[in-house]
């Protein structure tokens, strides 16, 4: 007898697939059913999940041969919200990157269904029978938990959270599916062009960051902080008005929730506030420092050392005493 | 349609008073714009009670989403350079003719403001659907313009849901917006990760736009308040044929959780070279110098 598929993912790659089929996998065990992955054939640019279906029961295999090209969320989100309605699971899971938070909104339109996006945990509350799904809000001052209630609900991972992973054994059975053709849209839009972002500096590596904020008065007195940069072998990144507003810096040095995070044993921050957004970023700093000289600045709640004073007196002093 | 154009350039017809116009040396159609803000708290002033550890919304200044700021500055050039009007529409609280008049200020034409009940705001699946309802009435249309993201929610949701109902395509993550030769068409950069994608696309379109796209000019205070309040319509749900039951409503925040800061949060005091020294001290022992 076939158990229901309670718990469906889709994922755009190997990778995440492991951290959603442990969410999964864990989900589908207290509702009782059974756990499914799509994986799409007959394109290369999307992986045939074969190798990461370990611990799932069904891989349903939707033969997408005929699509050309790269894959627009409007035709995903068409075919993945197709095959939602036939197998009708209680929950669909799919990773929160850009393309999987345009797909799962527009199933969600489709399918009239609760979606979470960002989650950072995801479970069935056994007392209140229902899903909950925890996440961020207001860039990061609270953990918000939200009840889903509606038929098919759908929950997008964060990223950062696709780290959870368990030994399975794979013993999956495999089925083909057919999203109702009738329901594929014709997307008029068309790639023209792909270009790869060359990027100066890729912060997420990196051991030591020192980041200037508003407090510099002037895009010339950025090099004051590249020295002690230099002197601390640290890398340079940035508040994001720095980034964005001044433009003095590339988006890659922009530190924050829509910027980079980052997890340095060493983070200095000189002249920033301390936005929730900027500290979104740097949760996993082992030490902050932070030098401004508002004594009220939140980020002075959120650092290991702070230090109340001017920017410009304070790191030429910190850098000649480091030489 | 290249007959049409050598007429009208043959006989000088005023520009104006057509849908086209030449813009840098190609034909532009005129775009109608539906610009989507939304109202939010100032997440820089969101604060925990310091006895209770509770979240403290009341007496918060609130704002327009930074994210649709950029939004409709962009709807605003597009206006300058291929003519049209732009309408905005918003979900909220009466707080929310704030925003309109600040995007008024901007630039734009129309306001249309939807009240909503408070539980409504959590989920952004309902909203898109208010949204939806509320552009469809509007109608004639070419580009409906988001911001990426909000502020405070961070879900990501509505721009795509909103394209999803009306049977629109999108394009997310944009960060510039250029014509093509052919009218109606639109070249569109977006970013993604480690790439930039450009992509053709025919209106009607929506477009999510990230803060990267423009420098929002902002309007004074002065022209702000010059805007009347009766430049914005109001709308109730019903209006919209839109039904207001609380569990209609697909999620709830049953609760929350106050992240445990790990930080030390040592203040070092005394004069520059007092502090630096006892930090370089500090960092020794943590073992970072």
């Amino acid at each position: 007898m076939m158990e229901r598929c309670v718990v469906l993912i889709f994922s755009e790659n190997a990778e995440w697939a492991e951290g959603l089929v442990a969410t999964g996998r864990s989900i589908a065990d207290e509702l009782g059913g059974t756990l499914g992955l799509i994986v799409m054939s007959g394109n290369d640019s999307v992986f045939d999940g074969k190798e990461v279906a370990k611990g799932v029961d069904i891989v349903y295999r939707w033969n997408s041969g005929d699509f050309q090209g790269r894959l627009f969320p409007e035709y995903l989100a068409a075919g993945i919200s197709s095959i939602c309605a036939s197998l009708q699971p209680d929950v669909l899971l799919m990773a929160s990157s850009p393309l999987g938070k345009e797909v799962v909104s527009r199933v969600a339109a489709d399918l009239d269904s609760a979606c979470v996006t960002e989650w950072l945990d995801v479970y069935v509350d056994k007392n209140d029978a229902c899903l909950v799904a925890e996440k961020s809000l207001f860039g990061g001052v609270v953990i918000a938990e939200i009840v889903l209630r509606s038929k098919i609900k759908i929950c997008a991972c964060s990223l950062e959270n696709l780290t959870r992973s368990e030994e399975y054994v794979s013993r999956y059975e495999l089925i083909a599916v057919s999203p109702d053709t009738a329901k594929l849209p014709n997307v008029l839009k068309e790639v023209v062009e792909v270009r790869p972002v060359q990027k100066s500096v890729d912060l997420t590596g990196a051991k030591k960051i020192v980041s200037v904020g508003r407090g510099c008065k002037k895009q010339e007195d950025v090099a004051i902080i590249k020295d002690l940069c230099d002197v601390l072998q640290a890398e340079l990144g940035c508040s994001r008005p720095v980034a964005e507003e001044l433009r003095w810096l590339p988006e890659e040095r922009k530190v924050g929730l829509t910027g980079v995070s980052v997890k340095p044993d060493l983070y200095v921050a000189a002249g920033i506030s301390g936005q929730v957004q900027h500290l979104a970023g740097i949760k996993d700093a082992r030490i902050v420092v932070v030098i401004n000289n508002d004594k009220k600045a939140p980020f002075f709640n959120a650092a290991d050392y702070g230090l109340i004073g001017d920017f410009y007196e304070i790191v030429p002093e910190l850098i000649n005493a480091l030489r | 349609m290249w007959r049409f154009i050598k007429l009208h350039l043959r006989y000088e017809l005023p520009l104006s008073q057509s849908v086209m116009k030449i813009h840098d040396g190609v034909v532009v159609l005129r775009m109608n714009i539906i610009v989507c803000v939304k109202h939010v708290v100032d997440t820089t002033e969101i604060r925990l009670d310091k006895k209770t550890g509770e979240l403290i919304l009341r007496g918060i200044p609130t704002k327009i989403n930074d994210y649709d700021r950029n939004a409709v500055q962009e709807a605003v050039r597009l206006k300058k350079e291929t003519g049209g009007q732009i309408s905005l529409v918003c979900v909220g609280p009466r707080e929310a003719a704030k925003t309109l008049k600040e995007a008024l200020a901007m630039g734009a034409d129309k306001a249309y403001l939807v009240s909503a009940p408070a539980f409504a705001y959590v989920d952004p699946q309902f909203i898109a659907g208010v949204l939806s309802a509320a552009i469809a009435k509007i109608g004639d249309y070419d580009l409906v313009l988001c911001g990426d993201v909000s502020e405070d929610g961070y879900n990501s949701q509505v721009g795509p849901g909103i394209a999803q109902r009306l049977g629109l395509s999108h394009v997310s993550y944009a960060i510039s917006i250029n014509y093509e030769a052919v009218p109606g068409t639109l070249i569109i950069e977006r970013a993604l990760k480690d790439e930039i994608e450009l992509i053709r696309a025919k209106t009607p379109l929506l477009l999510g736009l990230n803060s990267r796209i423009n420098i929002p000019r902002l309007p004074t205070t002065i022209q702000v308040m010059k805007v009347p309040s009766n430049r914005i319509t109001e709308w109730k749900m019903s209006d919209l044929g839109v039904e207001a039951e609380e569990n209609k409503v697909p999620t709830y925040m049953r609760g929350y959780k106050v992240p445990v800061s790990k930080r030390k949060r040592v203040l070092l005091e005394g004069s520059s070279s007092e502090i630096v020294d006892k930090l370089i001290g500090c960092l020794k022992e943590e073992g970072v110098v």
